[in-house]
């Protein structure tokens, strides 16, 4: 039965000043008409600011969450969360295998990775690990679901080492060997003489992951030529050349587990001993000279420490860090702040990453928006939908992400976790957005049918496919509580406001949007089937908006 | 607002057409449509992402055919599984991949062309020159995604546009039209002016915006997705996303339209991504036309053909199963095109990140070169024959550009020449051509024949 949803006594005064509903109201309203409220009792930080900071270094703002880090302050809270072990994800539920592989791997890992995004106490790192992820990137598209999940275990392990230790890693990660290829890298011989280096690895490595194509200053401005063109980094001979020095590795098998045919996800790759499977003879990549007879060990140190030393991974690292996590568009001494912590951590370490994420998120131009008031208006970055999502499904307590598919996947299809299309992942640091040519990445994945998904996706989850009808039980197999969020709704327009507030906007509700919901809600048009239906059809307009749909 | 305006400005026909007068901007484009509806063209860019290896997709069957098995090796395809090209073109008779095999008869009948040895250029190059380092060369030759925006005309500036968007801001206001720059997927440099918005076009539309219908523009829910967009705000990130959101709902209320009026081709696309895509742009292009709307781009982009490893065979990801999901969709479209009466209104284009080394790689691959074989379909299209000069097929051979003797051809026709041909023919001024396509100043010539005069 479609029945009008209506509130007590609604009093209108213009725009965005309503009575309240005597009685009905959500306890304690929050800063409701913008501002901010002020730190209270022994906060280190405001609410407003500590959710703002929930946005830059979690998978997004909780309850808990925002508590803790109004507790505890930024600093001792980054620290608090160095000192948590790196949450991994179990792999042997999808070791099966099949041609093609059957659903059920594909499933498991993308339960498993939500259910990650939801519920990992080690935010900062799981956060920082999908960060390098979009620029270290392995797809789902090619490796066997295993692969991936190890790789993103991998990822969690290394985030907090050292930029070094990851790029060896990622180097002999068999997952990475699989997705470009290095592991069928092997030189022409006397044995195979149609071999030749595969320079697919050895290309992103410095492309990609390390230096890119073109060089920077210290402060990640490009160098540009006596004609204003870019300073190209390598030639296609150092390609060539580092492509020698990656080969001969090869998957390892577990000899205990020889039916395992699993084995060459969750074991580094190792130096094949066979002798011609590698290319012994001397190379010589960005000048420096790999001594002929090294082994497959010593030559990828090398590699690394080439890389990890080369004037431009400090700048290169920073930018993107500072992009995936507090803006897109950076100045260049904040850049410049957090090159100069990768090049020395204070103890000379190189690219210590606790140092550089800590960097990142303490630095003066990332905390001046702490105080709405001292925002500038370059600042932030278009929420990309993967961090949209997981925002809203964290507010609401979810426990893995909520579907109603009946296979249980959880799906995204703007920006689908770890199923980036190709190495080049979902967006470039440089991509601007046409028109304004503002340089927004995550810009590009706001076309139209994330826009679509945003407006809807909260509500057709409600459709239970075995019952054929609109339910609430999708969200509560997923362990989320829309309680809070329905009473708020069938209390009044300002009980609802308040409640967006506090789980969505740091608090203070932009006047214009709280303005709006109530005029949607007070319109003589405004029906909706049920509580939920209504509460949940007005939260995804709020969140569709560019309030929500800019981390500012 | 700024949605209007650039309606305005590009168009500077749809007078009092709003944000939420779908329906109205739509009809004004009807009116016109009865008045010149022959005069539609569309150019269609079929973008193979990843670098088709084009040594397996044209391949010369006279005696340089012993070239060809000699240099590829393990590559190398069965002369008897290739599908054969009637007649001899650019001093060699030709057959395509076994995938292409419903492109010949399109080949046959003087609707198909191959551009031979195509990639960007600075200048004019041959592979002696570019060994002794003698020649301007483009910057991060054998990037992916250097490449990728360089093909679709990056200019290696702050400015990210491409040459169809750039192209379509120059055109003359008589053959300016909205969504004339449209891509199906989040790729976009081609189509991507100096100062222009890009349509994004989902094959399946993009009817329902929560409640609003965009079906009914003026219901109250479209509305108050309309107003959203008109918001005000101080930070550049949310102006932008209002912007954004405003041009998508624009964009799509159009699209919506248009798609409740398109019939489904009779052709069989095939299935996968790629078939789907082109099935919905087949079936829609005769709507736009009957429209009145003028001038578009489309850019489809799909695939994975970066085939390191594991380039033949049957697995999903191989260049023989892509090239034959490519072959049967497009050979639909252009049927699907000549049954909806446009078979003279478009041309479908192919091109590629780059073209493979002729050398394999260890894994059954092949790795990043230069100059590549593209082809060209349509009924404008200059048919049958092959355009340009067909590479020597030799490692180190006289178009070898590689130090290392790999086999990475340098092109003899630049992209930009190939890019200058088809957006005259959507009507870029002759003598703008060099402000779209900077480096034609260094050609004599900046055109190829490989339209039909």
């Amino acid at each position: 039965m479609r029945i009008q949803w209506r509130w007590c006594v609604p009093i209108l005064f213009g725009i965005g000043v309503l009575a309240s509903c005597g009685g009905n109201d959500v306890a304690t309203p929050q800063a409701s008409a913008g501002q901010v409220a002020p730190r209270t009792g022994t906060a280190q930080v405001s609410f407003y600011a500590a959710s703002r900071f929930a946005e830059q270094a979690s998978f997004g703002a909780t309850p808990a969450l925002v508590a803790e880090l109004q507790a505890k302050g930024f600093d001792k809270w980054i620290d608090a969360q160095f000192a948590l072990p790196p949450y991994q994800i179990d792999s042997t539920p999808a070791r099966l295998n099949g041609n093609p592989i059957p659903p059920e791997p594909y499933q498991v890992q993308k339960r498993e990775t939500q259910k990650l995004i939801m519920t990992a106490p080690d935010q900062l790192r799981a956060r920082l690990a999908w960060s390098i992820g979009q620029f270290i990137v392995v797809s789902g598209t090619k490796p066997h679901p295993v692969g991936l999940i190890e790789w993103i275990n991998m990822l969690h392990r290394q985030a907090f080492g050292t930029y070094g230790d990851l790029l060896t890693q990622v180097s002999i990660h068999p997952t990475m060997g699989q997705y470009l290829d290095n592991n069928q890298n092997r030189p022409k011989s006397a044995e195979c003489p149609r071999c030749a280096p595969n320079e697919n690895y050895a290309r992103e490595l410095m492309q990609l992951f390390s230096i890119g194509v073109y060089q920077l200053g210290a402060d990640g401005t490009p160098l540009r030529n006596s004609r204003g063109g870019y300073v190209e980094t390598y030639t296609q001979t150092d390609v060539e050349q580092l492509a020698r020095v990656l080969t001969g590795w090869q998957n390892q098998n577990d000899p205990f587990k020889p039916n395992d045919g699993f084995s060459q996800y969750y074991k580094p790759m190792i130096p094949s001993t066979w002798p011609p499977d590698r290319d012994a003879g001397e190379k010589r990549v960005l000048g420096r000279v790999f001594a002929a007879g090294q082994s497959a060990e010593k030559d990828l140190q090398d590699a690394v420490a080439l890389l990890t030393s080369h004037p431009n991974v400090a700048p290169f690292v920073a930018l993107r860090l500072i992009q995936h996590h507090v803006k897109s568009n950076p100045t260049p001494a904040y850049v410049g702040r957090v090159a100069a912590v990768f090049r020395n951590n204070g103890s000379g370490v190189v690219g210590d990453m606790k140092a550089l994420i800590k960097a990142v998120l303490l630095d003066p131009e990332a905390r001046a928006g702490d105080d709405p008031a001292k925002a500038r208006a370059d600042d932030g970055m278009v929420r990309e939908p993967a961090l949209h999502r997981s925002a809203i499904f964290r507010a609401l307590g979810c426990q893995r992400a909520p579907t109603n598919s009946t296979n249980g996947d959880y799906w995204l299809s703007a920006q689908p976790h770890w199923w980036a299309e190709s190495v080049f992942s979902f967006y470039a640091p440089t991509d601007r957005a046409p028109g304004s040519n503002l340089l927004a990445p995550e810009q590009k994945l706001l076309v139209a049918s994330e826009f679509t998904e945003r407006l809807g996706q909260l509500n057709w989850i409600r459709y239970n496919q075995a019952t054929k009808s609109n339910d609430l039980s999708a969200y509560t197999n997923a362990g989320c509580s829309l309680d809070a969020l329905v009473k708020a709704f069938s209390t009044s327009p300002r009980a609802f406001n308040d409640y967006l507030g506090t789980a969505f906007f740091r608090g203070a509700m932009p006047p214009t949007l709280r303005a709006n919901i109530e005029q949607l809600m007070l319109s003589p048009s405004w029906d909706v089937n049920s509580p939920d239906d209504g509460a949940l059809r007005l939260l995804q307009f709020a969140l569709a908006t560019p309030y929500f749909g800019v981390i500012q | 607002m700024i949605t209007r305006r650039r309606l305005l400005g590009s168009g500077g026909l749809l007078s009092a057409a709003g944000l939420a007068a779908g329906a109205g901007l739509l009809g004004s484009w009807a009116t016109r449509g009865e008045a010149a509806a022959s005069d539609y063209r569309a150019l269609v860019v079929l973008f193979l992402q990843g670098g088709n290896d084009g040594h397996n997709t044209l391949i010369p069957t006279d005696g340089a055919f012993s070239d060809y098995t000699l240099a590829r090796g393990n590559l190398a395809l069965a002369k008897s599984s290739l599908a054969a090209l009637p007649g001899s073109a650019a001093g060699h008779t030709f057959a395509l991949h076994p995938g292409l095999a419903p492109l010949a008869p399109l080949y046959q009948q003087g609707r198909l062309a191959w551009v031979a040895n195509v990639g960007p250029l600075v200048e004019p190059a041959t592979a002696a020159q570019v060994l002794a380092s003698a020649v301007d060369v483009p910057p991060f030759l054998l990037s992916h995604s250097d490449q990728v925006a360089i093909q679709q005309g990056w200019t290696v500036k702050d400015d990210t546009s491409g040459w169809a968007g750039r192209a379509l801001e120059l055109l003359p206001s008589t053959l300016r039209n909205p969504i004339s720059a449209v891509t199906m997927s989040t790729q976009r440099t081609l189509v991507l002016g100096r100062h222009s918005r890009v349509s994004f076009m989902p094959r399946d539309g993009a009817r329902y915006w929560g409640a609003a219908d965009l079906a009914q523009p003026q219901s109250a829910n479209s509305q108050s997705i309309n107003r959203m967009a008109q918001w005000q705000f101080a930070n550049d990130y949310q102006a932008e996303y209002a912007r954004t959101f405003g041009a998508a709902v624009a964009d799509s209320t159009l699209f919506t339209q248009a798609l409740m009026q398109a019939a489904a081709p009779a052709a069989d696309f095939g299935s996968g991504d790629l078939a789907d895509n082109l099935r919905a742009l087949a079936s829609v292009l005769p709507v736009f036309k009957a429209q009145g709307i003028k001038r578009q781009v489309f850019l489809v982009s799909w695939g994975g053909f970066d085939t390191h490893a594991s380039q033949l065979g049957s697995a999903t990801n191989s260049q023989d199963t892509q090239l034959a999901a490519v072959g049967k969709a497009t050979a639909a479209f252009d049927q699907a095109m000549q049954a909806g009466g446009l078979g003279d209104n478009v041309v479908t284009l192919m091109m590629s990140d780059f073209g493979r080394t002729l050398r394999p790689g260890s894994g059954g691959g092949s790795e990043h070169a230069w100059g590549n074989h593209w082809f060209a379909l349509g009924g404008p299209v200059a048919g049958g024959t092959v355009h340009g000069s067909f590479p020597t097929l030799t490692l180190g051979g006289p178009d070898d550009g590689d130090q290392n003797k790999n086999g990475r051809m340098v092109p003899t026709i630049a992209t930009d020449q190939v890019g200058a041909t088809l957006m005259q023919w959507l009507g870029l001024p002759a003598n703008l051509v060099t402000e779209v396509f900077p480096n034609l100043v260094n050609f004599n010539q900046k055109t190829i024949p490989l339209l039909r005069a």
